[in-house]
């Protein structure tokens, strides 16, 4: 009787929290090539899925709160301008993408206020298939990225960013995007770290889109 | 006794008398032929001699002039040798040495002589030599030649039947039409193709009509080659001006049944050929041609004489579907044709998205001045797609009259959406001279029409609009109008050749300003600048008492190009409790001792072994561990070592710099590397460094 309670309990408290999850709508550009090529001379690379990638789930009302927010960038863009990295427009046009200079580069985006961050996507490049080499993303409430840092993704094996020594798969660039589970973390500002990629030093954006809630 | 010694003979006369005169000059013919005679005697022995040799050659470009001579011998009258030729057809019919059979075929093709030929068409029944045969005798030119082959045909070897139809087709022997004829449907599908090919080679009318009626008579099997052949034949007749008859074949290829890409081939023939206007020919097609085959026909558009700009009657054919319009739309465009502005206009109002984007390209194609105010609503008001195309058009469409309608319509226009449109096209045309308009519409109550106007005068505006750019920045709302401005300024001020004027103008400013958030934007241009005269006005801030000026000139002087100031960043590192500076510090002491290649490596180290110590935690210490990873140096490698032997939490990272630098160094000096490397061994277990080790 008394685990009966506790049973119909547990089912009272969890099922409105489940109920609440949904998939996250994340619409995807076109397609500019077909599968995902695995033939780079890269280690640690994540293997293809072979299908599409399953929903996301993250609490109703989850939207991108990076949808037109301001984006700031370790040097000028070479070629393109930050505000289209939060446009909401991720074809792989000649004109949707932001080129920064070669080497390790950043650019972070100003939420405007602090949010739980659930999930995040990224559209380096995908006109061609590619790996972006050393990604970090970390997220804080300070704009110089000193105090409360959380690192969500890091895949820099030699720590030549100089962020910590990461253990996360490189992956290789699609129309999908890479998805990044954050697991509700809290924060105003998103920074992404890169290296070059494996066709050349630069670094590039389409698009990124932070999904989250403002903090009520 | 000789002969001439008989003629000398003073007796001759004596013994001569007319009745014995016929005689004696038999005689003396018998004499003159001897040598011949006994040539001829020898004939068969020389023969066989030379078809022995031959038997043995292995290589075509022998040369053997004395057989030459031989043969030129057994060959050289009407007949050939009747001594030699039973000898030459053995060594024909045996299976003996191509190289030597086709030595006496050249031969015989060099001098083409009745008996040559005559032995090379016996040849031509021979199997083990007919196709040598042929060859040789394709290279005799005459009728004779072309006799012998229309004769041979019945009788030839049937392996090289194709190769002998080929051959009266390439030498265009129109006697042979009705024999080769009679091969066109033949079930030997090569002696079928080469037969058709043969009678398009031919080319006359009859063989032409044999073509069209086989053409005609549903011939499925070899239809793409009947058709290419009478293709081919049009062609010909075309170069030889001979248009009328190329027309007829044309029309005759297009009245038959015939794939979609030979009847579009004869469509477009019929254009170039006939006597009346190519675009009638166009609009017949386009109105009673199937629609699988409307695609191709809309194509040949763009085969009409470039000065034609009547397309709209295309558009008028009945029964033409909205797709056909559409693909019309596009190419009648792109030929200039304004005829069709109203077709266009209503399909940008479509309501299938694709036909309104190929729509709205037209209209970028065709538009004027007139449009412009059609182009801009379009870029404000549609889908992202008929936006972009719409924008490509308006950005390019040629004349500073239409310039300066842009800059009218971008001060006049009420509608923010085309206001913004029309500020965005300021800048991509890079339109001179539009920076005051611009600067007028950057003060617009207006956020989107601000923004667009900051995003153009990066693109315009000159030295002589800073100061008016700076004073936009110092009036900034908002972070991001902030942002925006603070990178219009920097782009202004490094376009070429303006660079010093661009910071006296700024510093100028920031000396005069007392509100520190505005001083704050005006280091930060100042820092993406980075010009070399500048680090003394970022260094006089380094020491403000203001926290946040400081942190602004912290963050403008980091990514300095060499270590100028890390001598102030050392100092702030040393003296300052406040940990946001101290981080800031730190990371720029770091980053400018990096960026500096000629910095002297020993005494770099030893910069970043004090940053290291003064780290104030341990993602610092990550930071200075990696700038240490990058100079590669025993000094580096030591220190690294040192700290491996009490790691904390940084094992992975010191790691890691110890394996960046290791290759170098072993290149450079492998004894004093391992030597460094031995001592790490008890204090780790990373399986790389281990590695190296051991090699």
């Amino acid at each position: 009787m008394k685990n009966t309670f506790f049973i119909a309990l547990l089912i009272t408290i969890t099922l409105p929290a489940i109920a609440q999850m949904e998939p996250l709508e994340i619409s995807l550009p076109q397609p500019m090539f077909v599968g995902t090529p695995s033939n780079f001379a890269v280690e640690n690379l994540e293997e293809p899925l072979g299908e599409a990638r399953p929903p996301f789930l993250a609490p109703s009302g989850t939207k991108n709160v990076a949808f037109e927010k301001a984006v700031f960038s370790s040097f000028e863009p070479r070629k393109g301008e930050l505000w289209r990295i939060t446009d909401g427009y991720k074809e792989a046009t000649s004109y949707s993408y932001v080129e920064l200079g070669e080497g390790h580069q950043h650019i972070t985006i100003d939420l405007e206020e602090i949010c739980t961050i659930y999930a995040l996507t990224l559209w380096h490049y995908h006109m061609s298939a590619r790996v972006y080499l050393d990604v970090v993303i970390q997220i804080s409430d300070d704009p110089d990225f000193i105090m409360d840092v959380q690192t969500v993704f890091n895949n820099d094996t030699d720590n030549s960013l100089g962020l910590g020594v990461g253990e996360d798969f490189n992956f290789v660039e699609t129309h999908e995007g890479k998805l990044i589970d954050t697991k509700g973390v809290t924060g105003r500002y998103v920074r992404l770290h890169s290296k070059g990629n494996t066709d050349n030093e630069f670094n590039h954006y389409i698009e990124v889109e932070v999904y989250g809630k403002n903090l009520d | 006794m000789s002969l001439t010694s008989l003629l000398k003979n003073n007796t001759m006369d004596q013994l001569i008398t007319t009745s014995k005169r016929f005689f004696l000059v038999s005689i003396l013919a018998l004499f003159i032929s001897l040598p011949g005679l006994s040539k001829n005697e020898n004939l068969p022995a020389r023969t066989a001699e030379m078809l022995g040799t031959l038997t043995n050659i292995d290589r075509n470009d022998t040369s053997l002039p004395e057989f030459e001579s031989l043969i030129q011998e057994i060959f050289a009258g009407k007949k050939v040798q009747k001594q030699a030729k039973p000898l030459l057809v053995q060594f024909f019919k045996s299976e003996k040495s191509f190289a030597g059979k086709r030595f006496v075929l050249q031969e015989l093709e060099k001098m083409g002589t009745p008996s040559a030929v005559q032995f090379m068409a016996e040849l031509l029944t021979i199997d083990t030599s007919s196709e040598l045969a042929l060859m040789a005798l394709q290279g005799i030119p005459g009728a004779k030649v072309n006799k012998i082959l229309r004769k041979s045909i019945k009788k030839a070897d049937p392996s090289i039947l194709p190769g002998m139809i080929n051959a009266l087709g390439k030498r265009q022997d129109y006697r042979a039409t009705s024999i080769i004829s009679g091969y066109i449907n033949d079930k030997n599908p090569l002696l079928a193709t080469t037969a058709i090919s043969a009678l398009g080679k031919i080319g006359t009318p009859d063989a032409t009509a044999l073509l069209t009626r086989a053409m005609q008579s549903g011939n499925k099997q070899n239809q793409f080659i009947i058709t290419e052949a009478l293709l081919d034949r049009a062609e010909q007749l075309v170069k030889q001006n001979q248009t009328n008859r190329a027309f007829e074949i044309y029309n005759s290829i297009r009245a038959a049944d015939v794939p979609e890409m030979i009847a579009i081939a004869a469509i477009k023939g019929k254009m170039e050929t006939s006597s009346g206007n190519p675009a009638d020919i166009l609009k017949e097609e386009l109105s009673t041609s199937p629609d699988h085959l409307k695609p191709g026909v809309i194509d040949l558009v763009k085969n009409l004489p470039a000065s034609w700009k009547s397309g709209r009657e295309f558009l008028q054919v009945p029964g033409l579907q909205d797709i056909d319009k559409s693909r019309l739309l596009v190419i009648l465009a792109e030929r200039n044709d304004k005829s069709i502005f109203d077709e266009v206009n209503q399909f940008i109002h479509h309501k299938e998205p694709v036909y309104r984007e190929s729509a709205i390209y037209a209209l970028t194609k065709i538009a004027e001045l007139k449009d412009i105010p059609l182009l801009a609503e379009l870029a404000a008001t549609r889908s992202e797609k008929e936006q972009e195309i719409a924008r490509g058009g308006f950005y390019r469409l040629p004349g500073k009259d239409v310039d300066a309608f842009i800059l009218q319509k971008a001060s006049g226009t009420q509608d923010i959406a085309e206001k913004t449109e029309y500020i965005k096209a300021i800048g991509e045309r890079n339109i001179p001279s539009a920076a005051q308009v611009l600067i007028q519409t950057a003060r617009n109550d207006n956020r989107d029409i601000r923004i667009e106007s900051y995003r153009s005068l990066a693109k315009v505006a000159g030295k002589e609009n800073l100061k008016e750019l700076t004073e936009l920045l110092l009036a900034a709302e908002n972070s991001r109008e902030k942002q925006e401005l603070e990178r219009t300024l920097y782009l202004v001020s490094t376009k070429e050749g303006q660079e010093n004027a661009a910071t006296e103008e700024i510093v100028a400013f920031l000396n005069n300003t007392p509100e520190k958030e505005k001083k704050s934007s005006l280091i930060s241009v100042l820092g993406s600048i980075k010009k070399p005269g500048d680090i003394n006005v970022l260094q006089h801030y380094l020491n403000s008492e203001d926290v946040d000026i400081q942190l602004s000139a912290i963050r403008a002087l980091s990514e300095w190009p060499n270590a100028g100031p890390a001598e102030n960043f050392k100092k702030m590192i040393n003296n300052t409790d406040d940990l946001r500076v101290k981080t800031l510090a730190l990371r720029g002491f770091t980053q400018v001792l990096v960026n500096d290649g000629s910095y002297p490596n020993g005494k770099k180290v030893n910069e970043l072994l004090f940053g290291l110590e003064n780290a104030p935690n341990v993602n610092e210490k990550k930071l200075v561990i990696s700038a240490l990873g990058k100079v590669s140096s025993s000094e580096s490698l030591k220190a690294l070592v040192d700290h491996l032997k009490n790691p904390g939490d940084l094992r992975p990272e010191l790691e890691a710099a110890i394996l960046n630098m290791v290759p170098q160094l072993m290149r450079e000096n492998k004894n004093n590397t391992t030597t460094e490397l031995k001592r790490v061994k008890p204090y780790t277990s990373n399986a790389e460094i281990l590695k190296w080790l051991n090699n």
